[in-house]
């Protein structure tokens, strides 16, 4: 029979797990919240309530090494939920007077100001297929997994998103024309 | 792919990127596990988040309304029983003549005339008849009578048959036997008893009882020979089981008075044998009377007049059909009639519906009434109208005729459904 102390030893060492484990993925979820959401504020409160989120659920994760992408999921769908209730609120757009040309010498003023606006008009799912593939570098199978819907899903989400920032920035051309 | 629309993608996204996360998060998140209670269930709880969001007092509230909607729901459909089949579900099992000569066999149909099968092997001479359904509804029970002499209005050879309604199979439980009036099963379901003799054979009256498991037939001789004055005489005898003891009953009695005057009845027991419904008739022509006898208190009850009637499977109520009126200009050659339920108690008798039956001689047959196994439905064939099959639904009074079932049919039996 295991003792009340053992118990209380294994409850100690458990948290400690976690906290390691969620320390290890705290720069890479602040940041790919940053992405997803736009914002360093909302990043925070994101990769916090992942956090807190996970920690409920710890007790169902079996595997600790499927840490990262069981925890990227969670962080993904507190992402979502925050995405779609921002877009069933009014949005003032950021004055953006003032930015510079970015490193690429394509990503200008123009480019940004319409990737911005294209970017706000993509589904919660669509913005975060695109910030897994792109930011990430992950796989389709990956964003799949992530996402929790399947490979061809994904594509189908890419392909549209894609479709609406491409035509975004031939519109930015030509206004600039 | 479009390259330049990627690699500017990937600048976009690089801007957004925030850097690395301030040090006041990463102090918060260290805290999360010794300053958040894990969930009890955590896999229920991210279920329910799932469908109904956030756990906030709204939502509660809401879950609480949905639960307890859904009780009330749950509560009054078990009230109401909307969802009962009509007409009910389960195979009816019947008799009727055979193509082949001098050959009667049992049939199987649903209410709906789907599923028709003919139990009984073709062959000429051979009589199966009494379809009983076993309290489970997956065996049939039944007697035959095999070579029969076609010249003959009695004789054969008697035999007991099970028959396994899912495999379609029958299995002879006992063969050689005397020809049977009918054959009914034990209560237990472990046995069968039979009354001899069928009809058209004038000889003293016996009762056989048949172990179902190993085949062995006892037989008692009830009645050595008729005699003028046995009360009994003529008529058939059914079996009739009191727990576990079986008796042969005669189907009717006939007392004369004065030589002139007769009374001819039938005691129709409830299951547990305590009260009794009695049909009886003084004269050809007249619609018998029935007499209800409680046997909790002992009272005799006057129920006017009508036809045979039949307890419920609870034994709280009796149904029959009632004569009525004239059926009107609508419905020539017919008389009005209605389905009545009686209360035990109380008595009282409840029209449930109208009935027609057809305005023929003989005047005093009202068709005879019986319960399916569960209560819910009642059911009757009527011979003069010819139409098939009556049922009506006890709660409701909806009511269906299923013409699925022949007019030559006898002896109609609902498989009982299990709940």
């Amino acid at each position: 029979m295991i003792s009340r102390s053992s118990v209380a030893a294994l409850e100690v060492d458990r948290r400690a797990a976690f906290a390691r484990l969620a320390d290890g993925q705290l720069d890479a979820a602040y940041r790919i919240a940053g992405v997803i959401l736009g914002n360093g504020g909302d990043a925070e409160d994101a990769a916090h309530d992942a956090v807190v989120r996970a920690w409920r659920s710890f007790a169902t994760l079996r595997d600790t090494t499927k840490f990262e992408a069981w925890f990227q999921r969670i962080l993904v769908n507190v992402c979502r939920d925050r995405l779609r209730k921002r877009r069933r609120t009014p949005v003032t757009e950021l004055d953006m007077a003032g930015s510079t040309a970015g490193p690429d010498g394509f990503a200008g003023i123009d480019d940004r100001l319409a990737l911005n606006r294209a970017f706000a008009r993509l589904s919660a799912d669509q913005a975060i297929a695109v910030v897994l593939r792109y930011r990430l570098d992950l796989t389709l199978e990956g964003v799949a997994s992530r996402t929790g819907v399947p490979v061809g899903t994904v594509k189908s989400r890419l392909h549209a998103a894609l479709g609406v920032l491409e035509a975004a920035l031939t519109g930015a051309q030509v206004v600039e024309l | 792919v479009n390259v330049g629309l990627e690699r500017r993608l990937a600048a976009w996204l690089d801007e957004r990127d925030p850097g690395s996360p301030p040090a006041h998060l990463r102090r918060a998140v260290a805290e999360v596990p010794y300053a958040t209670k894990p969930d009890a269930w955590p896999v229920l709880d991210r279920a329910m988040t799932r469908i109904i969001g956030p756990w906030t007092p709204a939502r509660a509230a809401l879950v609480a309304i949905l639960l307890l909607a859904a009780i009330v729901a749950v509560v009054g459909a078990a009230v109401l029983r909307p969802w009962d089949p009509f007409p009910p579900h389960g195979l009816i099992a019947y008799m009727e003549p055979l193509p082949e000569p001098g050959s009667s066999g049992i049939t199987l149909v649903a209410a709906d005339g789907s599923g028709k099968r003919q139990v009984s092997p073709a062959e000429a001479n051979r009589y199966d008849h009494s379809p009983r359904w076993s309290p489970d509804g997956r065996t049939l029970l039944f007697a035959r009578t095999t070579q029969l002499d076609p010249l003959a209005s009695c004789g054969g050879v008697g035999s007991v048959v099970l028959y396994d309604v899912a495999t379609g199979t029958e299995r002879v439980v006992a063969a050689g036997l005397r020809p049977m009036n009918v054959i009914e099963w034990s209560p237990s379901g472990d046995r069968a008893a039979y009354t001899y003799p069928p009809p058209g054979c004038g000889a003293g009256v016996e009762l056989g009882i048949v172990d179902l498991r190993t085949g062995a037939v006892t037989t008692t001789v009830v009645l050595p020979q008729t005699s003028e004055a046995d009360p009994a005489q003529g008529v058939l005898w059914h079996v009739e089981w009191a727990g576990d003891v079986p008796s042969a009953v005669p189907d009717a009695t006939t007392v004369t008075t004065n030589g002139r005057d007769f009374t001819t009845s039938t005691d129709v027991r409830s299951h547990d044998r305590r009260s009794v419904v009695r049909y009886a008739f003084t004269s050809p022509g007249r619609i018998p009377g029935l007499v209800a006898i409680d046997g909790a208190t002992g009272a005799s009850i006057d129920l006017g007049p009508g036809g045979l009637p039949a307890w419920s499977p609870d034994d709280t109520a009796v149904a029959y059909i009632q004569p009525g009126g004239p059926a009107g200009p609508d419905a020539v050659n017919y008389r009005r009639a209605h389905l009545v339920i009686v209360s035990v108690g109380s008595w009282q008798p409840r029209p449930l519906i109208d009935v027609l039956v057809i305005d023929m001689q003989p005047a005093d047959v009202l068709p005879r009434v019986s319960w399916t196994s569960d209560g819910a439905a009642i059911f009757w064939f009527d011979p003069f109208d010819a139409k098939g099959v009556h049922v009506v639904e006890v709660d409701t009074g909806r009511s269906a005729v299923l013409s699925a079932i022949p007019a030559t049919c006898a002896d109609v039996q609902w498989q009982p459904i299990g709940p």
